[in-house]
């Protein structure tokens, strides 16, 4: 007689646990890569501009457009960013290489229009009276950008950081050639230097992808498929880059602290020149948490799901997950140690520095602010690669959208408070995101072993 | 997912746990004569299987009395309601703990009463409350430390959850019947609990057939299954020691088949060794009852007339390519007999897709004793077409029921050599009563997994005609005398008049 026959064997293969891969590179191309590149591009814009050109002014609305070409891309290419690198993560483990390379050009496509349409509301609202060169190359150079963050998503992805620093370094090689020459033409010819940067820079990245793929299809949005993603990556993808840029457009647009700089664009220079100088200090612990998460947090993390996953007794699985759970304090107050140190020597010697810069020391208060507030975006940077690490899509998306409304709310209310408050707001926004980060992630793994058998 | 409902009363519901009308075999044969035979009764079936991609489609046409056919999966995950952190009561599985000692420890006592009522299943314990609450995990880890330590886990964690899900699944099938008479179960099992349930929930009376014992063939299943694997070195396990996770799965179908002898208002076997199992592992004495399987003689006549004057050289095995038929000792053999008679064919006639893998092995055994031209596999074959041209049909399955082609092969005329299993010694020397005995032997029986004696076997009937002869009017006698479908029908016939005019529960 045939009663269920009984093929365990299938039903068990079925199951996600089994499966359990979730090394997912995405964390790293989400927090640091854009981030380096962004910060470094601004300050590389400004060391060009002001070798090419004698004109301060001009100087100073080139690093403006910048800026606000920078944060606009990423702000709108954040949503596909975390998506489409963990579509393509997940390909991979599937072994669907051949969708690589399709989904990347869509992937391309859809953020490089998005970039051109609000590239394109931003023109014809906001630069009436600018040249129509200048606000074409401006049109074109966040296109080119929004399409940029997806490239450097998918070669972050793909661990390719080298050829992106090679890239890079052809690309702003470029423009310390072409700035220069260009910069007769004043704001109009930087930029279109600029662009010609960008220019080579992408077209080397896409060549190098197109070289390493190959695929019968050209174009597939695939990644948009709901089945094989997860939106809240998109949520949390958006809201993260809303969340660091949102303090600087608070204080941009403030009547109180920002000034008109060309046609929409807006700056403001009291906090601007702090706060980017506050965030070139966090990069010795960025670099270190990358590294220990990279090389000594991913194998114990492997290590624990590998005795889950290879059937270790119980004991055992207990064993490596306490040692994960070790790793991750370990790592979290690494980072904080040597950021730690990073605060205290730029404290000891931030007067030499403002000095060496021509910076007035009247800086000085809301620059410490904004330099703990910049360490510990680090540790939140830090929390949030462990969220997606972990697969915990839920707690990213509450950990983002609170550090963004936190974010936007306090700037407000410190700008409304008066100068002695600036920065404070950037600084408890941080402080909140990050004491509720911790405890989202200390909630996971105290809980570590019911929510990876229980919850699949 | 209802597929039939002609919005007609049901008189008789029969669960069926794998088989009709999904898959072909001796129990969906059975189903499927039932209700064409009883057709002054209308029929519902409910169909419960492991997943829906393990089944194709439809195999039977559908009779004008069957008005009711719904299908239901146990092991779909689809179907199950979507992980959240959840707390669960404590209460509760102070509770869970007792049932699962009582799974532990359940010889000899009753089974426990909550365990019959599907509010159990919606109230105190919810589905989601087993698969996702920490309680839940608590009390796998607790019972992981306690009873398998040194088993790996994820299998351990997977053996439980398999286990129980299904229930759950079986427990939500009571709540959306329509309104019945009757339940027949033709197994223990998932369907003998599905039954349980909806005797106790509707009040109806619950008959319960067995065609092999469903506890005892689960148990080869999971003993020669691969898919637990012992890790642990030889020298640390005891001799004989079951591992605890088939232990596991053993003891849940113990259970659930106590269940369904404590429920069933009438227990039916086949055969009367299958009547002494039933008793020995719990069945109620008064509530056995042997009603033999029937097979329509008039379908075999045709087939009687067609033989040729001599024996063909051809020996058929009618029954699906799986392990429980262990169609390798049938290859074995014929590869001994080829040795003789070169010329000789073993047909293996019956559906190969169940179980792919095995398929394969018994291919390659195929090509391992160059038997290429003597070995054929014909698939799914009409039996009173196929049966004049083999000189003999046999079984070499290591656990059987009451195996219909038996009875098909005699109506046929065709001696049978067969494994001692089920019922197979009783039909085959005639065992029901002295007059049965006296019509002769119709066959040869020889012991488990043993390819020489059933080589021998074959060259004797193969060669000996007079042998052969005297087996075959034994074989016709018998099953017109004793196990004619008619009988069989009546007897049902009789049993479901009785129980569907209520008044009559036990």
């Amino acid at each position: 007689m045939a009663g269920i026959s009984f093929e365990l064997k299938r039903i068990l293969e079925d199951n996600k646990l089994t499966s359990l891969f979730l090394s997912f590179t995405y964390s790293i191309s989400l927090s640091a890569g854009p981030w380096i590149i962004s910060i470094l591009a601004i300050i590389f814009a400004g060391i060009i501009a002001s070798k090419s050109s004698n004109n301060p002014e001009v100087v100073r609305q080139y690093q403006v457009v910048i800026t606000y070409i920078t944060a606009i891309s990423l702000i709108v290419s954040g949503p596909l960013q975390l998506l489409f690198s963990r579509y393509i993560s997940d390909r991979l483990f599937e072994k669907e290489v051949w969708r690589v390379l399709p989904n990347f050009i869509g992937a391309l496509t859809v953020s490089m229009a998005l970039g051109f349409l609000v590239g394109l509301l931003i023109v014809l609202f906001g630069m009436k009276k600018l040249p129509p060169t200048f606000a074409l190359l401006f049109l074109f150079s966040l296109t080119l950008s929004s399409g940029f963050w997806i490239v450097n998503v998918l070669l972050t992805s793909l661990k390719s950081y080298k050829y992106i620093l090679f890239a890079f370094f052809i690309g702003f090689g470029s423009m310390m050639i072409t700035a220069p020459i260009f910069s007769k033409a004043g704001i109009t010819g930087l930029l279109f230097s600029f662009f010609v940067g960008m220019g080579i820079a992408f077209s080397l990245l896409v060549g190098y992808i197109f070289y390493s793929y190959t695929s019968s299809k050209l174009i597939e949005f695939d990644f948009l498929n709901l089945k094989k993603i997860y939106l809240s990556l998109a949520v949390s993808g958006l809201f993260y880059n809303l969340g660091i840029w949102i303090d600087k457009f608070v204080f941009w647009f403030s009547p109180l602290t920002g000034q008109q700089v060309i046609g929409p664009f807006k700056a403001s220079p009291v906090y601007d020149i702090p706060i980017f100088l506050a965030y070139l200090s966090i990069a010795p612990g960025m670099g270190i948490f990358f590294l220990k998460l990279e090389a000594e947090f991913a194998e114990y993390y492997d290590r624990y799901y590998s005795a889950v996953r290879e059937g270790a007794t119980l004991e055992r699985i207990y064993e490596m997950g306490y040692e994960l759970v070790m790793a991750v304090r370990g790592l979290i107050q690494e980072v904080f140690r040597i950021q730690g140190m990073a605060v205290i020597i730029v404290l000891l010697t931030e007067k030499e520095v403002f000095k060496w810069f021509n910076l007035s020391p009247l800086y000085l208060p809301l620059f410490n602010i904004l330099l703990l507030g910049t360490s510990l975006q680090l540790l939140v940077m830090c929390i949030l690669a462990l969220l997606f690490y972990f697969d915990l899509r839920k707690e990213a998306v509450y950990l983002t959208i609170s550090f963004a409304i936190l974010n936007f709310l306090l700037s407000i209310i410190s700008i409304k408070l008066g100068p002695y408050f600036y920065g404070y707001g950037f600084f408890l926004s941080l402080l909140i995101t990050f004491l509720f980060g911790t405890y989202l992630l200390r909630r996971f793994l105290y809980e570590l072993h019911y929510r990876t058998f229980m919850l699949i | 997912m209802v597929l039939v409902d002609k919005k007609k009363e049901i008189d008789i519901l029969i669960i069926a746990e794998g088989t009709y009308p999904f898959v072909r075999g001796g129990v969906s044969s059975w189903i499927r004569d039932l209700i064409n035979g009883l057709s002054e009764f209308n029929f519902g079936v409910v169909f419960v299987g492991s997943r829906k991609e393990d089944y194709g489609d439809i195999k039977y046409p559908i009779p004008e009395n069957l008005v009711y056919l719904s299908v239901h999966y146990l092991f779909d995950s689809s179907s199950r309601p979507p992980p959240r952190i959840l707390e669960g009561d404590k209460k509760h599985f102070e509770k869970v703990r007792k049932l699962h000692h009582w799974f532990k420890n359940n010889i000899g006592k009753a089974f426990p009463k909550e365990l019959h009522k599907k509010e159990f299943y919606e109230k105190e314990i919810t589905e989601e409350e087993f698969l996702y609450s920490k309680r839940a995990w608590e009390f796998i880890e607790d019972n992981y430390l306690l009873f398998a330590r040194d088993t790996p886990f994820i299998d351990y964690f997977w053996t439980i959850r398999n286990v129980h899900a299904p229930i759950w699944r079986v427990a939500s099938i009571v709540k959306d019947l329509k309104p019945i008479k009757l339940v027949h179960s033709p197994s223990t099992g998932y369907a003998g609990f599905l039954a349980s349930l909806i005797k106790n929930d509707r009040k109806v009376p619950f008959l319960l057939t067995e065609h092999g014992i469903y506890t005892r063939e689960r148990k080869i299943d999971i003993l020669s299954a691969d898919w637990i694997q012992d890790r642990r070195l030889s020298f640390q396990r005891k001799k004989g020691e079951v591992e605890h996770l088939k232990e596991i799965w053993i003891n849940f179908f113990i259970g659930l088949g106590k269940l369904a002898y404590e429920t069933a208002d009438k227990i039916i076997s086949l055969f009367d060794d299958a009547r002494k199992i039933q008793i020995s592992l719990g069945a109620p004495p008064e509530k056995t009852l042997v009603i033999p399987n029937g097979v329509r003689i008039e379908n075999y006549l045709e087939a009687r007339k067609k033989r040729g004057k001599n024996i063909p050289k051809v020996i058929g095995l009618i029954g699906r390519v799986v392990p429980i038929k262990d169609i390798k000792t049938f290859i074995k053999a014929i590869r001994i007999v080829a040795n003789k008679i070169p010329e000789v064919e073993g047909w293996i006639i019956g559906p190969t897709e169940e179980d792919p893998s095995y398929y394969e092995e018994c291919k390659k055994l195929v090509y391992a004793l160059n038997l290429k031209r003597n070995v054929k596999f014909l698939g799914f074959q009409k039996i009173p077409e196929v049966l004049p041209k083999v000189g003999l049909t046999t079984l070499t399955s290591i656990s059987e029921g009451m195996p219909l082609v038996v009875l098909e092969s005699f109506a046929g005329g065709v001696p049978v050599v067969s494994t001692d299993v089920g019922s197979c010694h009783q039909l085959i020397y005639g065992g029901l009563c002295e007059e049965d005995k006296a019509l002769g032997k119709a066959g040869e029986v020889t012991p488990v997994a043993n390819p020489s004696a059933l080589a021998d076997a074959y060259i004797k009937y193969l060669t000996d005609e007079d042998l052969w002869e005297s087996s075959h009017k034994a074989a016709i006698e018998r099953v017109e005398k004793f196990y004619s479908f008619e009988a069989f029908i009546d007897s049902y016939r009789k049993l479901y008049s009785r129980y569907s005019n209520g008044g009559n529960i036990v």
